[in-house]
């Protein structure tokens, strides 16, 4: 992925951006930065959202793939948020197409998204506690236990 | 086994045959199955049924729609925890005598998604099982095969045994709820999200093996040590993670997990 | 309103229905037999795809893949080779790309025949459509098997190439599938594309208009349907797919008409590049996979780079994304999968709003999506 997007980026609305070779928004800015990449940039589908679970750092990390029906590879960037209150505003004003995967990110991270429409579980059901995509989730059985799989 | 006089008959156009057989031959040559396709094994389970392979061969393209409709269920495919409550609602809501193929590694035992979280390790925990094919998918000859070991299993049946003709009263199994950390049964946990299945395998229906409503092994004393001293053979991280009847069984197969 | 005041219904397609492709469900709220709102329910096949590949080494979950969309195990092996190579900087021989291109655009017929033959599954018509796909499918399987040894879970790509090179008796047997394909496109084409009650069922039903297709972020035939030419193979081309000439086919009014359209039309342009891929196949170098990833030991100790790398492919149902981040460790600290059928389900609601009930499940339908895939 070049930098060029980025540093337009940056030229565009310098304060939105905490970490500019990464492409990382302030939470709270987030829609402003979605806004920019896609109406400024010309990035008009999103494509992929991902949260990670940096254990190490007691962060949720979001990543945002956008693609331009133009063409080229897809632009990421990213929001963080921490673990025990994960809160990001959600991109479905800008990208209807967020509305499922966010919900996706809410129910196996607990990330909430600030502003979705219908921010429910999608996988597991309503009555269940946990987040089990979560990297300290309890998890048995073999594959789990160290040293399988690996030779 | 045919004598004299009942070939002598049978040239006047008159069989003799059992009540049992009869009725078996006309149940073994038509079984329905439920159109019930749960993940990859229900297109192989279609392609059983289409044009090269040809289920109607063996009296089974009738797929219904309807539980109340069919008296086979094909388990195709992996059941996981959300989907388990409708797979044993849908088995007691057909009519007896029904069946169970589970196709497929994942109906088996969960198969390549046996440790996921959501994933039901073997549908034979909560309703009892005909007849295993194994196979992560089957191909199309193996439910073909699955379909004739059924039906042999039929044949061997008899009217004067069954439990749908006394007086003995069918009774539903339980249909596990969704709950708070797993499936549940009666408020109370059996297959937690993340955990290991507190329920041992139903056995065959033939032995009308029934749920007690008591949990057979509690978390605590499963994981470890786990039966006897065959354990120490095994590895440690082995022992440690193994569901117990399965490191036991498989060490009495003489499996070695050095 | 008028004098006969209705009550709204609600009523619950799936998880067990002949028509939701699996165990999907559907909330709908109906007034009279007119859809006011639906509500997709996921996860019934929910089975942690995601986190299995966290806790396996990169190549135990080439398999996982093949179980993700399992109509299109080489695409889906695909994305994740190509996610995998991406990350760890491996390099592909030429042939092994041909290979590889070879085999999708076959998974891409074998899709398509088979995805018209559900929709039209789901319109009433039973399995009689569907026979003529499924019949063109074991053509292609048995191919699938020569090359890799399975049917459906193909397990046929590694980091570098593929496992093994095509066997000798892969071309000619190739050779007589693709003799026989025209005619099988001309005789789908005129028992289902001018058939008065398919055409009557589907036009003007389901319109995902263009303005909002992109920003539901749907992919493949159902933004093509739409009518935006948007195909990766041609915006951001992988493998050889940037020296194949094809066409993009689109719809005009993105009704389930137009999306069944292109899915026909896509059948013959994956013909056309196959034609092309058989021409040069006896003439490209290198070997089936990359020498130095030959090794399956190789491939079992890969540990790539600390870092993120996002890999997509065309995958008949649309754009197949893999997300993968290293810790430089054996095993990928996270794995995401950009489901094509998942995200292709946003505009559902949409889509059904003011149809028919009979309806619904052809919309559905002309998604074509797979459950191993929505819900992982």
């Amino acid at each position: 992925m070049s930098d060029q997007p980025g540093e337009r980026l940056i030229a565009a609305s310098p304060a939105a951006w905490r970490d500019a070779t990464r492409l990382e928004a302030h939470g709270d800015h987030l829609p402003a930065v979605a806004r920019v990449v896609r109406d400024q940039l010309g990035y008009d589908m999103l494509t992929n959202l991902t949260a990670v679970d940096d254990l190490a750092r007691g962060e949720i990390e979001v990543i945002y793939h956008v693609v331009s029906l133009a063409g080229g590879a897809p632009l990421a960037f990213r929001a963080r948020t921490p673990r025990d209150a994960a809160r990001l505003p959600s991109l479905v004003a800008c990208w209807p197409g967020a509305e499922l995967q966010e919900r996706e990110a809410y129910d196996l991270f607990g990330v909430v998204f600030d502003g979705h429409p219908d921010l429910r579980r999608i996988y597991l059901w309503d009555d269940f506690i946990g987040h089990p995509m979560r990297r300290d989730f309890p998890r048995q059985g073999d594959k789990y236990i160290a040293g399988a799989g690996e030779e | 086994m045919a004598t004299e006089p009942q070939l002598a008959a049978e040239r006047h156009g008159v069989f003799l045959t059992t009540v049992t057989r009869l009725y078996n031959w006309g149940r073994r040559s038509s079984v329905y199955p439920l159109s019930f396709g749960l993940a990859c094994c229900a297109i192989e389970m279609m392609a059983t049924g289409m044009a090269r392979v040809d289920l109607a061969r063996f009296g089974a393209e009738m797929f219904r729609a309807s539980p109340r409709q069919a008296d086979l269920m094909i388990v195709a495919g992996t059941v996981t925890k959300k989907m388990a409550p409708q797979v044993v609602r849908l088995y007691n809501q057909m009519p007896e005598p029904r069946y169970v193929i589970s196709m497929g590694a994942c109906a088996t035992s969960g198969g390549p998604f046996r440790d996921g979280y959501n994933v039901l390790r073997g549908i034979d925990l909560l309703i009892p099982v005909d007849v295993y094919v194994p196979g992560c998918p089957p191909r199309p000859e193996a439910l073909l095969h699955g379909l004739m070991t059924l039906q042999a299993q039929i044949d061997a049946q008899r009217l004067d045994a069954v439990r749908w003709y006394s007086d003995r009263e069918a009774r539903d199994h339980p249909v596990p709820t969704l709950g708070q950390h797993g499936l549940a049964i009666d408020g109370q946990t059996i297959d937690p999200i993340g955990g290991l299945p507190l329920l041992s395998p139903l056995t065959s229906p033939h032995a009308e093996a029934h749920r007690s409503g008591q949990l057979e092994h509690p978390q605590e004393i499963r994981l470890f040590p786990i039966m006897d001293d065959l354990v120490e053979r095994e590895t440690p991280w082995r022992a440690r993670g193994v569901a117990r009847e399965i490191a036991a069984d498989d060490l009495k197969r003489g499996g070695n997990h050095e | 309103m008028s004098a006969h005041e209705s009550h709204l219904l609600q009523v619950n397609i799936g998880p067990q229905h002949p028509s939701t492709h699996g165990v999907f469900r559907m909330e709908v709220t109906l007034d009279g037999e007119t859809v006011v709102a639906l509500r997709p329910v996921f996860g019934y096949l929910h089975r942690n795809h995601e986190q299995l590949a966290e806790a396996s080494s990169y190549i135990q979950t080439m398999p996982y893949t093949d179980r993700l969309d399992y109509f299109n195990s080489m695409t889906s092996n695909y994305g994740y080779a190509l996610a995998v190579e991406r990350l760890a900087g491996i390099d592909v021989p030429q042939r092994a790309n041909y290979i590889r291109a070879l085999m999708s655009e076959l998974t891409r017929i074998l899709n398509h025949a088979t995805a018209i033959g559900f929709m039209i599954n789901d319109m009433g018509a039973w399995h009689t459509a569907l026979q003529f796909g499924m019949r063109e499918r074991e053509k292609i399987l048995d191919l699938f098997e020569m090359a890799s040894g399975a049917r459906m879970m193909c397990n046929y790509f590694r980091f570098g190439g593929v496992v093994r090179d095509l066997p000798p008796e892969f071309l000619p047997y190739f050779d007589q599938l693709m003799r026989g394909l025209p005619a099988f496109f001309d005789e789908f084409e005129r028992l289902l594309r001018d058939n008065e009650i398919i055409v009557a069922r589907s036009s003007g039903i389901g319109i995902l208009p263009r303005e909002v297709a992109a920003g539901y972020s749907v992919t493949g035939p159902v933004l093509r349907g739409s009518g935006i030419p948007y195909d990766i193979r041609r915006a951001e081309p992988y493998g050889i797919y940037g020296e194949l000439a094809f066409d993009i086919p689109v719809g005009s009014v993105g009704d389930v008409y137009d999306r069944t359209l292109v899915r026909f039309a896509e059948m013959r342009q994956s013909y056309r590049m196959l034609q092309q891929i058989r021409e040069r196949l006896p003439d490209t170098i290198g070997g089936h996979i990359n020498p130095a990833m030959a090794n399956f030991g190789k491939q079992k100790a890969l540990r790539p780079p600390a870092g993120e790398a996002y890999a997509r492919v065309e995958s008949p149902k649309g754009e197949l994304g893999f997300y993968l981040v290293s810790d430089g460790s054996t095993r990928p600290y996270r794995y995401k999968v950009r489901a094509p059928s998942f995200i292709n389900l946003t505009p559902l609601g949409a889509m059904c709003r003011g149809h028919l009930l009979a309806d619904v499940v052809v919309i559905l339908g002309s998604i074509d999506i797979v459950m191993g895939e929505v819900d992982r």
